[in-house]
């Protein structure tokens, strides 16, 4: 009984060895080269091995981090016979059946996620790509790799209005101290030779000779002014907000990724064509491009390290492990209650870039509110915008505007003219 | 200076700096009776629910009326290929004007105009380059997986489910198609004039 279990436990595993010769010797061994620069015949193997990367492998792989599969940089060293990656690659579903200990066990450590075979790559070609993930890794220049464009167009916006104000005010006090350090310096010495000329001076320090009555009267006229212009603009911007820039949980910056990366507005902000609201995007909508882009441009790992804690990601094993929570983003813009305000309505059917409301929001490296958003600013608008009227099957029931347009007497209807400034458009 | 003539200057001052807000404060608001909602609005944090926020998903196994309800599991993707059919015949205005626009809006960034895999963050290689829709395997993808992709994304590409609703989705699919086609009747075009 024992010696016959024994048996046919050999018996599997000559089998086994059968089985694993046999799949692998069909290939013979192989070595991935390494890439000198200044040999062409391996540049041209390497470039054609990073299209051959490119097309097929990096959906799934990178060359130096774990994304949906592993990192491709020391595969060669990993799987103990190199002749092996290339059945893999081919067929890796095959070579997991036939029993292959690292296949199964990469198998196993990926989920059991079933790697897409490639029957149409060679063994030439598949070393090829193998050379260019050498060279890669080992930071070889390669020459028919061009280095990242640098975002073409909108630079950040570094210096935008604010701050350049800033340093105008800044210059402006800095001479104005220096003229009078100057200004007292030239008394002083006037003073001085007056003195030795053998006049009696009388002392008047300098804040005596400026602060007199006289410039005090002025001064304070000036300032009454200043007092009332200021008390009329803050009644006038109570209840606004513009240039409301709050900190945000996480540092997202618009700036890169709609100015530089040049993704659409309506990519994260998806409702914006169906629904009231602009809606702030989940963090699975964040996870469709930060799973495989883990570092950024300005903070490093910190600020996208958040989205991943955020939405329960975990990095190393590529997986999600805890459940999601909310980012709690600050609201920027705030409409009272008793107005109704719909995007769908000015985006999808008005046609109104968001940049006409919001600002160049390609250029703000933090959110903020563009527009005062005040009742004034809505129906001055509504005044001067023209209403797509041709285009739009809709308003063929204004009958009389229709005519009028034909006629020339009209010459573009307004939001005005259809209603736009009436109280329960947007009061209800 | 008297003190009488400091007290006013002092005023003045505090006067006329009292209006400035800081940026990161939001304005002030004066009997702001009617402008904070009472009712929860969207986007809201929410006591009322467990997991704190106004947005709620449909509970498990209901279905909104007109919504759809994908039938397969992520793991489905073999059974897909055969089981989801488009059930929507489009026009060709609108797969030229909607649908090219929902795909330039979600995909194009990757995937590229013309669907070739170069999209913009692929040309400064922020992200790796898609598979190209021109060439095999994707070339001739049955539409079931397309759909299934879209619906729970594949390899790095991730779900569109929440982002596309299912009109919207087979939309974009026959947008896809388009552009296949058209790279299509061209690439034979091209083989004819090699053969004649």
């Amino acid at each position: 009984m024992h010696s016959c279990k024994s048996i046919r436990g050999i018996l599997t595993l000559i089998a086994l060895f059968l089985s694993l010769t046999l799949s692998t010797n069909s290939y013979s061994a192989v070595a991935v080269p390494d890439v000198n620069p200044s040999d062409a015949a391996a540049i041209d193997k390497a470039k054609q091995g990073m299209e051959l990367f490119k097309a097929n492998c990096t959906s799934c792989h990178a060359v130096d981090k774990k994304v949906v599969g592993p990192a491709l940089a020391g595969v060669w060293d990993r799987w103990e016979n190199s002749a092996d990656i290339i059945a893999w690659v081919k067929n890796s579903q095959k070579l997991i059946a036939s029993g292959h200990p690292y296949a199964n066990k990469i198998f196993n450590e990926y989920n059991k996620s079933v790697m897409s075979a490639f029957p149409q790559l060679s063994d030439d070609q598949i070393i090829n790509i193998l050379t260019y993930v050498k060279a890669k890794s080992a930071g070889v220049a390669l020459p028919f790799e061009a280095a990242p464009a640098p975002a073409a167009g909108t630079a950040p916006a570094t210096s935008d209005k604010g701050s350049s104000d800033w340093y105008v005010y800044m210059l402006i006090s800095f001479l104005l101290v220096l003229a009078l350090l100057l200004f007292n310096v030239t008394s002083k010495l006037d003073k001085v030779i007056r003195e030795k000329a053998g006049e009696k001076v009388e002392d008047v320090s300098l804040d005596k000779k400026i602060f007199n009555r006289k410039t005090f009267k002025v001064l304070l006229l000036i300032g009454s002014i200043l007092l009332v212009f200021n008390i009329f603009n803050g009644a006038i911007d109570l209840g606004r907000s513009q240039g409301y820039e709050p900190d945000q949980p996480i540092k997202f910056s618009h700036a890169l990724h709609v100015g530089q990366n040049k993704i659409e507005c309506q990519y994260c902000h998806t409702a914006v064509e169906k629904s009231r609201h602009a809606s702030i995007p989940g963090t699975q909508i964040c996870m469709n491009c930060h799973k495989y882009v883990q570092q950024g441009p300005k903070y490093g790992k910190d600020e996208i390290s958040k989205i991943y804690s955020y939405a329960g990601w975990d990095p190393d094993q590529q997986k999600f492990v805890k459940a999601p929570k909310n980012i709690e983003w600050v609201k920027i813009h705030n409409l009272p209650d008793h107005v109704y305000f719909n995007h769908s309505q000015h985006v999808k059917v008005g046609g109104v870039k968001c940049q006409t409301c919001h600002g160049k929001v390609e250029e703000y490296e933090v959110m903020k509110q563009f527009a005062p958003l005040s009742m004034g600013w809505c129906i001055n608008c509504h005044r001067q915008t023209e209403v797509k009227f041709s285009e739009n099957k809709y308003y063929s029931v204004f009958q009389k505007y229709q005519q009028e347009l034909k006629k020339g007497t009209k010459a573009k209807v307004t939001v005005e003219d259809i209603g736009g400034t009436e109280c329960q458009k947007c009061h209800y | 200076m008297l003190n009488k003539d400091k007290i006013i200057i002092i005023a003045l001052v505090l006067g006329c700096i009292s209006c400035i807000r800081d940026p990161k404060q939001p304005g002030r608001w004066y009997m702001p009776d009617m402008a904070k909602s009472v009712a929860y609005d969207a986007g809201s944090s929410n006591p009322i629910f467990k997991d704190g926020k106004s947005d709620q998903l449909a509970p498990d196994g209901s279905v909104g009326r007109g919504k759809y309800l994908y039938p397969l599991a992520e793991s489905e993707y073999e059974k897909s290929a055969t089981f989801i059919k488009d059930p929507f015949v489009f026009t060709k205005e609108e797969i030229e004007g909607e649908g090219k626009h929902l795909f330039t809006v979600n995909c194009a960034i990757c995937h590229g105009e013309k669907g070739d895999g170069q999209g913009y963050l692929v040309q400064i290689q922020k992200f790796p380059p898609p598979p190209s829709y021109l060439t095999e395997p994707l070339l001739s993808k049955p539409e079931g997986q397309r759909y299934h992709t879209l619906m729970y994304g594949k390899n790095m590409m991730g779900s569109y489910a929440s982002q596309l609703d299912h009109r919207e989705r087979w939309l974009v699919l026959n947008y896809v198609k388009s552009l296949q086609g058209a790279s299509m009747s061209s690439a034979v075009k091209m083989d004819s004039t090699k053969t004649k």
